[in-house]
């Protein structure tokens, strides 16, 4: 209910239906001015006069000569029906063609029901009268009938509730309607924008063809995304040719580099210098197949493999791998996870990923009797997979930028390490749809993988 | 061993010539495609080492038509491909071997060496491998030196195993990592040696002698002295 509240196209057919109803209530309101205050007021006016009149004729004639006057008023055929009645101080009636009236005089212009009965058929009347005392004690009402106007101001009130309600309720459902169908057209652009975000670069807006307003917007985006890729493809095969370029030349430098180091015999000197260019030639070469590996990663461009895995398994193979490394540094490495736990994953990137992690917790929160706990657990968000050491931590102040291609921390400047394996990390984690968390956890740092 | 190089790098393939031939084996080079598989069908060589881009006929279509004609020889690909789905899709396409450029010329033959031994019937299915006083009884999982009973894990196991199955011949780190470890990925600081000089101090007793020895630069070999 909220998101349709939210919705824009909702909102716009609601205000327009607001509006909708505010000229419907002026058109409306119109109409009852014209066809029933405006009468109405036209016959207090004539009921008025003619009060006045016979008023004045009673107080200068007498009782006998008003009550004719009064009857050739009534048997006259006017354009409204004419009403009154006349009674003597003492109640008795001299002259009268109303049905009913109020026991007392209500003293200024009232609607009474009025209705006559001709040949048996009864016709309906509302006779607007005005009711007062004359001097004397005589009561004197003259009406008119008004019975046209009131019914047209019914007929107007019972329309109006009508037009307001079928006018709020075609509103609402046709807000609706238009924010669904508005809603569906704008979420053919969402799904392919972030399929875009996820990497895919092929996806595209859905064009229906009908040349509408979303159909151009639609087409110019995807002229847009099918700019964006050639774009993005011509800088990547533009990388991609100089990373594999350079591999060749890479390949010839290490190999004259080993023949230097033979031709070196036994000269120690050129022999150890030879050995460390070539270590800092692997060094490059690791660098560049990373580098190609975490871009391949993070444009999508590398097929995930996924397989049925016990978590556990995998937790207690990389443990034993890095078992060695870690009894040289006196540390404890731990596995805390329940059997059964099992995923879908790509086990040689994710072994990868939980590899670099372990080496990094291994190098940063190394000292002796240091313990380090990889835990895998599932929770409502997915399956957890974490790293937890109680080293210093991060610095404050570096936050994600760890996952910066080459960013090293402060505290990092004197490890190995060249700055690219939490990179890599993220780029796996990335590639599963996978968030890649840093907690501080008193002591040290908790790193974990959230698969969904 | 005779060897058949594919690669149409010149430089590159002046270099593999010299290293190989150095190490006692005969090489013949050839740089185009069309060319390489006339010349694998036609001879027989140890070992081919294999480029994957070539002119004419890539190298992943030559393996595919050598392997129809069912021509086991073995294969190594050298390749600028060095992904993980890229080695997987070259031992798929009948690969018995795969390599990154660039690579040390070391590790080339060293696993050319392994390779090649791999199609001689030599003790490689047999379950009881022998070094020296070493005993490896790999149907019941024991390992055992002089009598001695060595406790080992499953993983050392399989080390011991692949260096004894190699006994003589060098075994590269990434060899040992991609033949013992079922994942295939990039350890970021050298665990291997670590792994190597634990298994070292389970087998060598104080006064025996060493059976696994570093081959400086390269990797381990097992051997008597």
């Amino acid at each position: 209910m909220t998101r349709l509240l939210r919705s824009f196209s909702f909102r716009l057919t609601l205000t327009y239906a607001g509006l909708f109803c505010l000229s419907v209530a002026l058109l409306i309101s119109a109409g009852y001015w014209l066809r029933v205050t405006l009468p109405m007021d036209r016959a207090r006016q004539l009921v008025d006069d003619e009060y006045h009149q016979f008023r004045a004729a009673y107080l200068a004639r007498g009782m006998e000569e008003t009550r004719i006057a009064l009857d050739r008023r009534a048997s006259h055929a006017g354009s409204r029906k004419a009403f009154h009645a006349l009674l003597r101080p003492d109640g008795h009636v001299v002259s009268a063609n109303l049905p009913s009236w109020p026991a007392k005089p209500l003293g200024q212009l009232t609607i009474i029901e009025a209705d006559t009965f001709v040949d048996g058929t009864e016709i309906d009347h509302n006779a607007l009268v005005s009711d007062h005392l004359l001097p004397g004690g005589a009561r004197l009402m003259i009406g008119r009938d008004v019975e046209d106007i009131t019914d047209d101001a019914e007929t107007l009130r019972t329309a109006a509730i009508w037009i307001f309600g079928v006018t709020v309720m075609l509103g609402l459902s046709g807000g609706w309607l238009m924010s669904l169908a508005i809603g569906r057209r704008i979420e053919a652009v969402t799904l392919a924008a972030r399929q875009v975000m996820d990497g895919d670069l092929a996806g595209r807006v859905q064009v229906r063809g009908t040349n509408d307003d979303f159909d151009r917007l639609g087409e110019t985006l995807n002229l847009m995304l099918s700019r964006i890729q050639s774009l993005f493809s011509a800088v990547q095969s533009v990388s991609d040719n100089a990373a594999h370029e350079l591999r060749t030349p890479l390949a010839r430098l290490i190999g004259r580099l080993e023949t230097l180091e033979q031709i070196a015999g036994d000269d120690p000197a050129m022999r150890i210098a030879a050995g460390a260019a070539i270590v800092e030639a692997n060094r490059l070469q690791q660098i560049l197949s990373a580098l190609m590996r975490i871009s391949r990663l993070e444009n999508g461009r590398h097929p995930l493999e996924l397989q049925r895995t016990d978590v556990i398994q995998l937790l207690e193979d990389i443990v034993e791998f890095y078992q060695p490394e870690a009894e040289r540094l006196g540390m404890e490495l731990v596995v805390s996870a329940r059997r059964p736990l099992v995923a879908d994953l790509d086990l040689d990137l994710v072994f990868q990923a939980l590899s670099n992690l372990l080496d990094n917790a291994l190098k940063h929160g190394a000292g002796k009797g240091r313990r380090i706990e990889l835990a895998a657990a599932r929770t409502r968000e997915g399956l957890h997979l974490s790293v937890q050491d109680d080293g210093p931590g991060l610095d404050p102040g570096d936050g994600e930028r760890v996952t910066q291609q080459f960013y090293r921390g402060r505290s990092s400047a004197c490890l190995p390490g060249d700055g690219l394996g939490l990179s890599m990390v993220a780029a796996i984690a990335h590639a599963h749809g996978a968030a890649l968390e840093f907690a501080a956890s008193e002591p040290g740092l908790r790193v974990s993988l959230v698969f969904p | 061993m005779q060897i058949l190089l594919v690669e149409d790098d010149a430089a590159l393939a002046a270099h593999i010539m010299a290293g190989v031939r150095e190490a006692g084996h005969v090489v013949e080079h050839c740089c185009d495609g069309r060319d390489a598989l006339v010349r694998a069908t036609c001879e027989t060589y140890d070992a081919i080492v294999l480029d994957r881009m070539l002119p004419t006929l890539d190298g992943l279509k030559l393996l595919a038509a050598l392997r129809a004609t069912d021509d086991a020889t073995p294969v190594l690909i050298l390749s600028a491909l060095g992904d993980v789905d890229e080695r997987v899709k070259g031992l798929r396409a009948g690969g018995d071997d795969y390599m990154a450029k660039p690579f040390a010329m070391s590790e080339l033959l060293a696993r050319l060496e392994s390779l090649a031994r791999r199609n001689a019937p030599v003790a490689e299915n047999a379950s009881l491998l022998r070094i020296a006083d070493l005993e490896i009884d790999l149907a019941s999982h024991t390992v055992t030196r002089a009598g001695r009973r060595i406790a080992l894990t499953l993983r050392e196991l399989r080390i011991v195993a692949y260096l004894a199955r190699n006994a003589g011949r060098v075994v590269t780190r990434t060899m040992l990592l991609e033949n013992v470890w079922d994942y295939n990925f990039d350890p970021q600081t050298n665990i291997i040696d670590q792994h190597i000089s634990k298994l070292r101090h389970k087998i060598a007793a104080e006064h025996e002698t060493n059976l696994i020895h570093t081959v400086r630069g390269v990797g381990y070999m097992m051997r008597e002295q």
